[in-house]
């Protein structure tokens, strides 16, 4: 049996449970559940200065509830760094966590566990970071580096989230004249459970949106990256004119105040321009469940999991044309010019005034099948299992 | 024999962290934005320990290039931009015992090695901060934080960054 580590440190202290961790806890509980890995979570402790073993059921039941009560997960026993590895020397240090903002730096740790044969195997989302460094807030992006510089350095396997954000690195190894390592491609999961019941809560905010008009909904934190700003322009130059509410559901992220002030100053803020910082999951799928069609501008993504959300819930989408984008959505998505307004208003414009053509594109996507967790986690788990 | 392919490896690999970060230097002033730390203060942290951490790396450095290391290695992070703007190279004391006292510095435990002011300490209202980790360190009360207004969470921030 071969030993599977992953350093959840940041799942430790994290109070949302949204992007990279969300994949760990879907991809954590089917490793654990594998009979070939044998899984060990570690946590850093600051105190000990080494690693925390963390108890795997416990952590298989916070996957189900996600609630409070990490600290059970906590078991007392400690692992030396050094010492990882050094008992079996076909172990595998998984990482998967957002790693590169916990205090074990990736240059430090790499060699360590390179010298006692761990196999190093990363999962990447993305690395938005490097590429597209000014969408990054400045200390993650420092971080960042470190982290891809171990990477290149001393990992024996990468596994993808994306042929595009495999592409990327494949041209980060060549500028580097580096062999890039062998390489795997998981779609991350579509499968998300959704509640639908009778009693589910609504806001009246959110009732009250629903049944005015017509809208574009985004979903996702508002970040600099999502281009927000494209979708208020675009409401300025047509959507307005057409009778298209906007609603933009997410947390203020990172240097977006001049945006959330220019939306919360708007005249049609409230009107016509919505948005929601504090929607629950029931609240989105209701969102969804009601939109004219979901607007996804967004510059560049490591997967982009609203528009893999928007096709599971047969909702249309009107997507910037990047390569990510086409990627996950594929000949289901309708396009438009990146950065460029007035082509998105053109293109809902001819779906407003086609309603056969509206109709035609959502039957289209009710046929999609999304990519479940289990098949990522089954696509990861024999990247973990190869033999070097 | 074995020694001399150790010392190209460590070459090698520290010239890819040095052409990663020239690389999104590059990426990040194409975009109009200038870059906000140089190179030497970025490599010098590179396979740095997490808690203990070598001074002698940075003893050369200017002032700024200095604090910035210092940050990165103490706290993952630069200081704010105008802290040391206007310290000169012997200085570098002052800038150290600033770091020492940012609470952080004790809630992670962190030590110097090599250290060329062995005099400087954690002053007392840092030793204090540092016993409240436990409170930073609850799950609940980072919770009940959360929902706090964004002004009093970064002032809250603030004192244990």
């Amino acid at each position: 049996m071969k030993t599977v580590y992953i350093d959840i440190s940041m799942l430790m202290i994290v109070t949302k449970f949204t992007g990279v961790q969300r994949v760990v806890l879907e991809l954590g509980q089917r490793i654990y559940h594998d009979r070939d890995l044998d899984l060990v979570l570690l946590e850093y402790s600051q105190k000990r200065d080494c690693y925390e073993i963390i108890d795997t059921e416990q952590f298989v039941k916070f996957c189900k509830t996600k609630t409070d009560n990490r600290r059970k997960m906590r078991t007392g026993r400690f692992l030396p760094i050094r010492e990882i590895g050094k008992e079996c020397e076909s172990d595998v240090f998984f990482d998967v966590d957002a790693v590169w903002n916990t205090r074990v730096r990736r240059s430090w740790l790499y060699p360590i566990l390179k010298e006692n044969h761990v196999k190093i195997v990363p999962f990447l989302n993305d690395i938005i970071c490097i590429t597209h460094p000014h969408f990054c807030p400045t200390n993650d992006m420092l971080n960042f580096i470190d982290f891809t510089g171990a990477i290149v350095n001393y990992a024996d396997e990468i596994i993808f989230t994306s042929h595009t954000t495999d592409r990327y690195v494949t041209e980060l190894y060549q500028m580097l004249h580096v062999v890039k390592p062998k390489t795997h491609i998981a779609p991350l999961g579509g499968d998300f459970h959704k509640k639908i019941s009778e009693d589910r809560q609504i806001g009246d905010e959110i009732k009250r949106i629903v049944t005015s008009k017509p809208y574009l909904l985004m979903v996702g934190t508002v970040a600099p990256r999502k281009n927000h700003k494209l979708l208020v322009d675009a409401y300025e130059s047509g959507l307005k004119e057409l009778g298209v509410n906007l609603v933009i559901a997410g947390f203020p992220g990172w240097d977006t105040e001049e945006l959330i002030n220019r939306i919360n100053n708007h005249p049609d803020y409230n009107t016509g321009i919505f948005h929601l910082s504090n929607a629950t999951d029931e609240e989105i799928d209701y969102l969804y469940e009601n939109c004219f069609a979901l607007a996804y501008p967004s510059y560049i993504e490591g997967y982009g999991l609203p528009i893999m959300e928007s096709l599971v819930n047969g909702v249309l989408i009107f997507a910037a044309d990047t390569e990510i984008n086409k990627e996950i959505a594929g000949e289901l998505g309708i396009y438009f010019r990146q950065d460029n307004p007035k082509s998105l208003v053109e293109a809902v414009k001819e779906y407003m005034d086609d309603t056969d053509k509206y109709q035609k594109q959502k039957e289209k996507i009710q046929g999609y099948v999304a990519p479940t967790w289990e098949e990522c986690a089954n696509k990861v788990c024999m990247a973990l299992k190869n033999e070097r | 024999m074995n020694s001399e392919i150790t010392e190209k490896k460590e070459v090698q690999t520290e010239d890819i962290y040095r052409k990663l970060f020239e690389y999104t230097r590059e990426n990040m002033e194409a975009a109009g934005k200038a870059f906000p730390c140089g190179i030497d203060s970025f490599m010098a942290v590179i396979g740095s320990e997490p808690r203990n951490i070598n001074m002698e790396k940075l003893k050369d450095m200017h002032a700024g290039d200095y604090a910035d290391a210092l940050y990165l290695s103490l706290f993952q992070r630069l200081p704010e931009q105008t802290l040391f703007q206007n310290y000169a190279d012997d200085e570098k004391e002052k800038i150290l015992q600033t770091a020492v006292n940012e609470p952080a510095f004790s809630i992670r435990g962190m030590a110097l090695v090599n250290n060329p002011y062995p005099q400087i300490k954690p002053g007392l209202k840092c030793r204090i901060l540092s016993l409240a980790a436990v409170v930073k360190n609850s799950v609940f009360l980072r919770k009940l934080a959360k929902k706090m207004p964004a002004g009093l969470q970064n002032k809250i921030r603030g004192m244990f960054t």
